[in-house]
């Protein structure tokens, strides 16, 4: 589905959605049309009753087996409507669960820049509030539908029956509101919920970022009022929804005004027959008890307009998500029989604006490290990024062992890459799992690759050792150790092709010298892209290549470059001067 | 419940008592009708019929009818603006409590979670409560009318039908605690679900390099999966009982009319009052079963209420005396402190920072550094001993009182997703554009942000994900600079993370520390060999102290760690 067009919107969209688990809504929509039938009893007993009470003698032996049989059929009614509800619930529970994983499913597969360009609390609302509003179409609103439709109209049907002038009667209210409620309802609804909808996830994104930023928050003192995006969006909120409800509101209250006097026209013509001896006593007051009761299961059609087009909105923005262009994985390449990285022609731009890549192009020979250096700015981590297709290049391609990345399967090619990030982050998760990232590797693997980074003797001071769950209470790990244990998910990886982005630029330099060690005897055969911003670190490396806005400014060893190129010569002289900084 | 509903009702008292007598009053509109209803019908069974009268009838139903128009949508109104002004009341002051907490309360609760107190746990009362609140309100006040009604026309057959409600509620009680139970799980399974699922965004990079996304990373997977069991079960388990409830009312109903035909045959009962009674009975019933279902739903919003007023329960730091220093050297006399676990951080710490004068901390990573500087930014307090900034201990001063003495640049550095002038303009919100111009120029900003498309008022992306380390580095010096703090903590390693510009943002750095009490967590010894004291720590404890040349002229840890520094060599292949 990755490629289909976005599909139909609207009420057509969510029966889509719902249609994942059809058998079981209709079961479920059968047992409630079969609900309304036995939920019927009581009043025909109602009518039985007087249409005996105004007979003489009175049946006393038939009233009671029709009040056995009504105790019966309601029992077996409350039953079906357990089970119909039931079967609607498990359905809509299923399919907020697919819908959400699949969320997440397509959000791995976008590019990165999509995630970027999104606020994550408004992101979490989409996961967590306009999917879960879903299950009330499924769940609440399509059997409410059915059950609000049958019974008004099967008794309807039998009303006519018995008399067509106050059956006819009896549905005036409801004929009035189906034409005044719309007409009252949509003229500004969309664009209200599309207010509403937006102040909601201004309002989740500054709830976030505030909580998130807390530390920030507090040391420059600003309180949840004074941060404006906190509390600006919080009083936005309420303004949005009390415009929108002043206008929900007469709509809605006619409706419940009509529904409470429902039974005024039938008593107005009822009388009007009754005087004029054109319906019996007993016809009456069927119609004033029906007459009523009938119209009640419409209630639950009241909310059910407004409740689709909040639903509505939401499914938009999912399937903004759902229907993105997704990373395109054209043919299926098995593996070259090496690991060289080539960059041929790359041009690359985020915002199809400015280029952060211009016509690079570099070879990473198998066993060899190359370094990428250059200005803030000049695309190195850029490059390092395109070679694990975090995104992908507008020109040129990437190689690896001869294969165009684009060829091999995205979790092929993150096999086949480890990557340190600059950034560490850590997960809700014990230490071990920190380490593992679901990599199918043994215990003794994984405390081999915390010894190798550095990592070991610190976790064994947690107070659960390899156990203890980061997040939680008394876990405090500084930022070179977090750095560190991303730096044992790599160890543990063992990939082919390893890409150290600032790799122990958090680490002490003790630490830094102890894990670059153990680092360089696992380079061993493998590519090896590093970016540093220490050039001392890296004069060592096989291979410099010095970027600049973009482009390949220069490449060669250090003692080549320091002859060659002015860039990486000026750079060398600011960081050992830096190197001498003292405050 | 009634408490934390009694504690909601607080937060907007005007909004409430509208809300409470417009609905009082739209219950009786509601309950009208019906007594109009009667009247009609008995007369009808009565044998003495006056036209004249009944028509009299249909015509005040319509007059009500017009004036319920405006009564309803008042009380829609009014109950809608009470539900909001509690939600918003709500969120401010949660907001604020939340700033108030010590920085310790973050490290225990997941900060996802807190914040989905703010968002979830509150709309869930939003949505709940304002959709309920009406339904309770009409089927109260209309089965008291109702009950009145029914007592006058056949005391018996009114507590036939009024003898359901004991029974139902029962039935109702039962399924409260399992709701209880299922509910806390369920509450938790959503906000379970809401963290992970952030967790699942902010990590993304990490998680698509080790080929985690989607169902294989499965921490995401079983929250979800979680949720969708515990929200079936949730509708499962008390769905028998609630039912139950509501057959019982039908099957009362039911036994009514059995005794009623028993009475009528019996002559103790007129037709008049059976067929009021058939009318009625699903007129008082009808309420109450929606009524049975929102009340399952409230105590489901209790659930959330709970987490609420738990928020709200936890202690702010104390703001002692208010007491604001007047010199701003730095003090830890006796200073034991260990995070929650008990294993100790800091033992037995005592040192001085004269005013404008720079102390470096040094030592292994985890040997206590960051933790003295989060302590003087009374980020958590001490167990034993104290921390003053000018003779006045930080828990005699009100929290911001403490922040506002300080700056802070470390590592982690917090961006909004904001413009990169907001960013910084952040350190002072009364800053005039030309401060912050000028803060921006001092540390740097400039150079980079004007090379960017909108200048210095692009954004800088959430949590600053469009910009490179060194250029988040550079807004945080800007943002301290603005602020003009008298104390400055800082972690020296933000010095190197933009090697071109390694030159300029340690001049930024020396610009900012200029005649100001310094703490500086060292990385690189070199940097810090002219500070006025180094404090070399060693699991927690001071391992010595004094300056460059009297520890490099001990044989302790210090000299070690210099002499490892100078040959260190980088990557060796």
């Amino acid at each position: 589905m990755s490629n289909s067009k976005k599909p139909v919107s609207g009420v057509g969209r969510l029966l889509q959605i719902a249609g994942r688990r059809k058998r079981l809504l209709i079961l479920s929509a059968v047992l409630a049309v079969l609900h309304a039938l036995l939920a019927l009893v009581p009043y025909i007993l109602v009518c039985t009753i007087i249409r005996a009470m105004l007979t003489t003698p009175v049946d006393t032996e038939m009233i009671r087996s029709n009040i056995i049989w009504a105790v019966i059929a309601m029992t077996a009614a409350y039953a079906l409507l357990y089970a119909s509800g039931m079967a609607s619930h498990v359905a809509a529970f299923n399919i907020l669960y697919e819908l959400r994983r699949q969320m997440a499913d397509k959000l791995g597969k976008l590019p990165l820049g999509f995630i970027n360009s999104n606020n994550s609390g408004a992101l979490k609302k989409i996961m967590a509030d306009d999917i879960e509003r879903i299950e009330n179409f499924i769940a609440h609103s399509i059997p409410d539908f059915i059950k609000g439709m049958a019974l008004p109209l099967i008794t309807l049907v039998y009303l006519f029956t018995v008399n067509w002038l106050l059956a006819l009667v009896s549905c005036l209210p409801i004929m009035l509101l189906a034409v005044v409620i719309p007409m009252m309802f949509n003229k500004k609804n969309r664009t209200l919920m599309t207010a509403y909808h937006r102040s909601l996830e201004e309002m989740n994104a500054g709830i976030v970022e505030f909580v998130r930023a807390m530390p920030v928050m507090k040391i420059f003192g600003h309180s949840a009022e004074s941060f404006g995006k906190y509390s600006g969006s919080v009083y936005r909120f309420r303004e949005m929804v009390m415009d929108w409800i002043r206008i929900a509101s007469p709509p809605q209250g006619m409706f419940i005004s009509f529904i409470s006097n429902a039974t005024l026209p039938v008593l107005a013509a009822g009388l009007y027959l009754y005087f004029t001896g054109g319906v019996t006593p007993a016809v009456f007051f069927l119609f004033l008890l029906l007459g009523v009761g009938y119209i009640r299961p419409l209630f639950a059609l009241i909310n059910i307009g407004p409740q689709i087009s909040v639903i509505n909105h939401g499914v938009k923005r999912l399937d903004d998500i759902l229907f993105g262009q997704e990373q395109e994985t054209a043919g299926e390449e098995t593996l070259g029989d090496n690991y060289n990285v080539t960059f041929d022609r790359v041009s690359f731009s985020y915002d199809n604006k400015a280029y952060a890549l211009r016509n690079v192009s570099i070879r990473v020979p198998q066993g060899s490290v190359t370094a990428l250096v250059g200005p803030s700015g000049s695309g190195k981590s850029t490059a390092a990024q395109l070679v694990a297709r975090f995104h992908d290049v507008q020109e040129g391609a990437i190689y690896i062992g001869g294969k165009n990345i684009r060829h091999i399967r995205p979790e092929q090619l993150m096999q086949q890459v480890a990557f340190v990030f600059q950034d560490s982050f850590m997960f809700n998760e014990s230490i071990y799992e920190n380490i593992r990232m679901g990599m199918n590797k043994t215990e003794e693997e994984i405390v081999a690759a915390a010894k190798a980074a550095r990592c070991h003797d610190f976790i064994m001071e947690l107070p659960l050792k390899y156990q203890t769950r980061w997040g939680a209470q008394g876990t405090h790990l500084s930022g070179g150790e977090q750095q560190r244990i991303q730096l044992a998910r790599a160890i543990l990886k063992d990939a082919p092709v390893l890409i150290l982005d600032e790799a122990t630029a958090f680490s002490d330099p003790e630490n830094e010298y102890l894990i670059q060690q153990a680092f360089s005897k696992l380079i061993g055969n493998k590519t090896v892209i590093i970016i540093a911003h220490r050039l001392s670190t890296i004069t060592n490396s096989d291979q410099i290549i010095v970027m600049d806005k973009g482009a390949v400014s220069a490449w060669g060893t250090h003692p080549e470059l320091l002859e060659e190129s002015p860039l990486y010569s000026s750079m060398w002289h600011a960081h050992i001067r830096a190197k001498e900084f003292a405050l | 419940m009634i408490r934390n509903l009694i504690y909601t009702f607080k937060t907007a008292p005007a909004a409430v008592r509208k809300s409470i007598l417009l609905e009082i009053l739209h219950g009786v509109f509601i309950a009208v009708p019906t007594g109009f209803l009667l009247l009609t019908v008995q007369e009808l069974f009565s044998g003495n019929v006056h036209q004249l009268r009944l028509w009299s009838y249909v015509f005040i139903m319509l007059g009500l009818l017009v004036l319920q128009l405006f009564v309803s949508v008042k009380t829609l109104i009014a109950s809608n603006s009470m539900t909001y002004s509690i939600s918003t009341s709500l969120r401010i002051r949660l907001g604020n409590h939340l700033q108030r907490l010590s920085m310790g309360i973050y490290k225990q609760r997941d900060p996802g979670d807190l914040a989905s107190v703010v968002l979830q746990d509150v709309a869930n009362f939003e949505l709940i409560f304002g959709h309920t609140i009406g339904n309770i309100a009409s089927a109260v006040f209309g089965t008291l009318i109702l009950s009145v009604f029914l007592f006058i026309t056949d005391w018996r057959l009114a507590l036939v039908l009024l003898a359901a409600l004991p029974l139902s509620w029962l039935m109702v009680l039962l399924s409260d605690r399992l709701i209880g139970e299922e509910g806390t799980k369920h509450v938790q399974a959503r906000n379970e679900t809401g963290a992970r699922f952030l967790e699942y965004v902010q990590g993304i990079r990490h998680i698509k390099s080790f080929g985690l996304t989607g169902s294989r990373f499965s921490s995401l997977d079983r929250s979800l999966n979680d949720l969708r069991k515990t929200s079936i079960r949730t509708e499962a388990i008390p769905g028998p009982l609630v039912l139950t409830a509501a057959l019982v009312m039908e099957l009362f109903f039911l036994l009514m009319l059995y005794a009623g035909a028993g009475y009528f045959t019996g002559g103790t009962l007129t037709a008049a009052s059976l067929i009021t009674f058939m009318i009625l009975g699903y007129r008082l019933y009808g309420p109450l079963k929606i009524v049975l279902v929102d009340y399952i739903i409230l105590r489901y919003m209790n659930i959330s209420l709970q987490r609420v007023t738990d928020v709200l329960r936890l202690p702010e730091q104390s703001a002692g005396r208010g007491v604001t220093p007047s010199e701003y050297d730095v003090t830890f006399s006796d200073v034991h402190f260990s995070y929650h676990t008990g294993k100790k951080v800091l033992e037995d710490v005592s040192f001085r920072v004269p005013e404008k004068s720079m102390l470096a901390l040094v030592g292994p990573s985890g040997s206590g550094k960051s933790t003295i500087a989060a302590l003087v930014a009374r980020f958590w307090d001490v167990q034993e001993g104290s921390v003053k900034i000018g003779g006045v201990d930080v828990r005699d001063m009100a929290p911001e009182t403490t922040y506002s003495l300080i700056s802070e640049v470390f590592q982690d550095v917090y961006l909004f997703d904001d413009t990169i002038y907001n960013n910084i303009r952040y350190g002072k919100m009364d800053a005039t554009e030309e401060e912050v111009l000028r803060a921006a120029e001092k540390a740097m900003v400039l150079d980079f942000a004007m090379e960017m498309h909108d200048g210095i008022h692009s954004p800088a992306g959430e949590g600053g994900n469009k910009l490179s380390g060194g250029q988040q580095q550079r807004i945080s010096i800007a943002r301290a600079l603005l602020k003009d703090a008298p104390i400055i903590l800082l972690d020296e390693a933000t010095a190197s993370l933009d090697p071109e510009n390694e030159v300029y943002i340690q001049q930024a750095i020396q610009e900012l520390v200029k005649d100001k009490t310094v703490i500086v967590i060292a990385h690189k010894l070199v940097t810090i060999r002219d500070a006025d004291a180094i404090l070399v720590m060693n699991n927690g404890q001071i391992d010595a102290c004094g300056t460059h040349e009297e520890l490099i002229a001990q044989d302790g840890l210090y000299r070690r760690l210099w002499q490892i520094q100078q040959t260190a060599g980088g990557w060796k292949f």
